[in-house]
């Protein structure tokens, strides 16, 4: 393939989504070296950009690119666009409800949200004008400034059109952020807390005030934090030092629990009287200004619901204490490596996990290793390996995984679709009539104790074209006595896109010409090695044993892994272990 | 209300009337679209973009001297607009590495200097080349840019492999890409 069919084929590949990061690199390469492609790569992705305009261009989308624009114009008290969206085509609830495949789930209005921005407004007239961040209120809209406020930890948190941020990066001023799931515990310098559950839209407006649009948030003022504000499009609490839930969902109406202490509910503009009314005697007047007019004080064990259907209501709900998260969940946290003189990732030195609520860091010392006791492929060949080495194929094969090393391991064990619900098959020789389970065993060093949240790592080597949340895998007990069942991970703790994976360093990968169906024929079979390419990252996941059907305190010697086969990635293991026991 | 001059719909939506904005979206949002699929890096969502352009536009009409240039007060905002977009997208790890070549972006914005409604020219033309194209291939081209169905998906619906998919888009972006430019290249000789 001579360098111009070299070219297209890659810049075929990047328009299609399809080019890997070895792909990427080589093509930055192509493109610094040649003027000529580089011409005719931004030429066709023009064309290919127009291609996608051009599609989406029928008279109906143009009529929706209007409303959506018009649906996005900041509310004004005289002359809102009211009007406006009667003349185009109706009530912009019903157009983001119908714009969406996803209609019906929070998610899809979530989505739709976005597409219309009706997510990043509040509707409060004149008072939008001062205080909301972004699109309406400048030319320089996107305020960068740093606030000080920090991430202070984040679960399985992704964010919509960007990457997770790092654990203590400061939030933007004003700048929205879109949680499409997962939680993150945001820290205010009060010492309030905040944890918000996506799907959600968010903002920092000030050290003092989160704005939420949508979605759930927690928020716990300790002494000295009272005064802390969230804001929703249609009210705003107050805190009087206290924990208090926070949910607005898909047509802004807000709920606010209140599980210790006190909150003040402002409504955001006018019909505080109607506040007032509705609540009777209930209703503490406001000390925070006139402009915001009465309050509702709700207090321990109190719940509210607040609309505006027909102008500004107060409903009564039953105060509903699950409602309040008060900790992100047990999870793997983080992990240390050692590195390379590239900086890249070669060993694990320890890793941090929250469990019960409390975060531990373990070093590998401490950690239990794992045997690989079993191990049989899919029926066909894999063409991606089986084994991965840092360099040169050490014997025996199979201790890549119980080495410490993060680009050592045993991977694209055999699957099945359906996760195993009696004991896994592992004969050797096959006993005719009973064909061994695909996937692997392993036997722990040290029987590992059922604690409160994850008992078990895994880790795994993904790349960009891999799932960027880990590769779904079942994990089984070796015996299915006493009630217990397979556990089905599809997300990992630590997925492609959290800061926390660390990017690997380069292996080298053997490829099998035939099956694996077991131990021998891993270690026996002729197997050739090729260089990785970049940009690999070691995802990780804890396993709970309570999720198998294990009791609290119960020992568990070894499991058994398969692929779920829910795609066409297959698991990649390179760190397997026990944790040590964190019961009391 | 679209019958009205330009400068009286901003003199309206000046002095509070919203629905007369209404009009002037209409009358920019093709050119402001095209201009921006031509200027934006992947992974920047272009409606997003030109939507908070015309947000930015109404909320600050006030400043703006009706009578002068609308369309390049438009698109001012609209640069401005991108480049913060561009600037936030930088700041994200890996971006360059993971969505798009940086050489790319510095091309992109060599070609900044093209005036705005060129694009809107390229858009209907693109249009007009698509209907020189067959049905076959006009299909091919359905299936990816308007239902975007994956290319393992557009294999079996055509029974060919996906590598003879991916060849035959780039064939008929290239045959696209010249049609193109081959009648704007003609519209300009007209004009001169």
């Amino acid at each position: 393939m001579n360098a111009d069919e070299r070219f297209e084929l890659l810049w075929n590949d990047y328009l299609e989504g399809d080019l890997d990061d070895p792909g990427m690199q080589e093509l930055r390469t192509l493109l610094s070296s040649n003027e000529g492609y580089l011409r005719e790569a931004v030429s066709l992705y023009r064309t290919h950009r127009m291609l996608g305009l051009a599609a989406r261009n029928s008279q109906q989308q143009q009529d929706r690119f209007v409303e959506e624009t018009l649906a996005r114009l900041p509310k004004d008290r005289d002359t809102f666009i009211g009007g406006v969206m009667k003349a185009v085509q109706g009530k912009r609830e019903k157009v983001a409800r119908r714009s969406s495949p996803l209609a019906g789930s929070r998610l899809g209005w979530l989505v739709s949200a976005l597409s219309l921005g009706l997510g990043v407004f509040y509707w409060g007239g004149t008072a939008f004008e001062n205080r909301a961040p972004g699109v309406a209120t400048h030319p320089a809209p996107v305020d960068q400034t740093l606030s000080n406020a920090k991430f202070l930890s984040l679960a399985r948190a992704e964010f919509f059109g960007e990457l997770a941020p790092p654990t203590g990066a400061a939030l933007a001023t004003g700048r929205d952020y879109t949680l499409v799931s997962g939680l993150t515990k945001i820290g205010f310098p009060s010492g309030a807390t905040v944890i918000v559950e996506g799907p959600a839209v968010f903002r920092v407006l000030s050290d003092t005030t989160l704005g939420l649009d949508l979605g759930e948030c927690s928020v716990h003022a300790p002494p000295g934090a009272e005064g802390f504000r969230i804001e929703t499009p249609f009210t705003r609490v107050v805190d009087r030092g206290t924990r208090f839930s926070v949910s607005v969902d898909e047509l802004s109406e807000t709920e606010i629990h209140v599980v210790e202490g006190a909150a003040d509910i402002y409504e955001q503009s006018g019909a505080a009287e109607s506040a007032q009314n509705a609540v009777g005697s209930n209703v503490a007047a406001s000390n925070t200004g006139a402009e915001i007019g009465a309050g509702l004080r709700l207090t321990e064990r109190q719940a509210k619901r607040f609309t505006q259907e027909e102008g500004f209501a107060v409903k009564s709900t039953a105060f509903d204490r699950s409602r309040y998260r008060f900790r992100l969940p047990d999870r793997v946290v983080a992990y240390d490596v050692k590195t390379d003189e590239a900086g890249d990732a070669t060993h694990l030195r320890g890793v941090t996990v929250q469990r019960g609520g409390r975060e531990a860091h373990y070093s590998t010392d401490e950690l239990i290793p794992a045997t690989l006791a079993w191990f049989q492929s899919n029926a066909t060949a894999d063409r991606h390996g089986h084994v991965v080495v840092a360099d040169e194929m050490t014997s025996p094969r199979a201790a890549a995984l119980t080495r410490w090393t993060l680009n050592e391991g045993i991977i694209n064990p055999g699957g099945s679709r359906l996760p195993l619900s009696t004991d896994p098959v592992m004969n050797r020789p096959e006993v005719p009539g009973q064909p061994n389970t695909p996937g692997f065993a392993v036997t722990f060093a040290s029987p590992v104790v059922n604690g409160p949240g994850p008992d078990v790592l895994l880790m795994e080597l993904q790349t960009i074209s891999n799932p960027p949340q880990g590769d779904a895998f079942h994990v089984s007990p070796l015996s299915f006595a006493g009630g217990r069942k397979s556990h089905t991970v599809t997300n990992y703790d630590l997925a492609l896109t959290s800061p926390e994976a660390h990017k690997l360093a380069r292996f080298q990968l053997f490829r099998f010409d035939v099956p694996v169906h077991s131990l021998e024929e891993l270690e026996r079979e002729d197997a050739l090695g090729t260089p990785s390419g970049l940009n690999f990252r070691a995802l990780a996941v804890g396993i709970d044993l309570s999720d198998l059907g294990f009791a609290e305190g119960e020992t568990v010697t070894g499991l058994f892994f398969q692929d779920a086969e829910d795609d066409l990635h297959v698991v990649d293991p390179v760190i397997l272990c026990g944790l040590p026991y964190a019961g009391h | 209300m679209d019958d009205l001059p330009f400068n009286e719909l901003l003199r309206r939506v000046r002095s509070g009337d919203a629905a007369a904005f209404e009009p002037v979206v209409r009358r920019y949002e093709g050119r402001l679209r095209a201009w921006l699929a031509a200027q934006a890096p992947p992974g920047i969502d272009i409606d997003e973009i030109a939507q908070r352009s015309f947000v930015v536009v109404f909320t600050n009409l006030s400043q703006f001297e009706i009578g002068t240039d609308f369309s390049a007060w438009l698109f001012s905002v609209a640069r401005f607009q991108l480049k913060t977009e561009i600037t936030r997208l930088r700041r994200i790890t890996d971006y360059h590495s993971r969505y798009a070549p940086d050489l790319m972006q510095q091309e992109l914005a060599r070609f900044d200097e093209e005036p705005s409604e060129a694009w809107e020219v390229r858009l209907d033309s693109l249009r007009d080349c698509l209907q020189t194209l067959g049905e076959h291939a006009r299909r091919f081209l359905a299936w990816r840019y308007e239902e975007e169905i994956p290319l393992e998906e557009m294999s079996a619906r055509s029974g060919r492999s996906v590598p003879a998919i991916k060849k035959q888009l780039w064939i008929l972006r290239r045959k696209l890409r010249d049609c193109v430019e081959s009648r704007v290249a003609m519209a300009q000789e007209g004009h001169s």
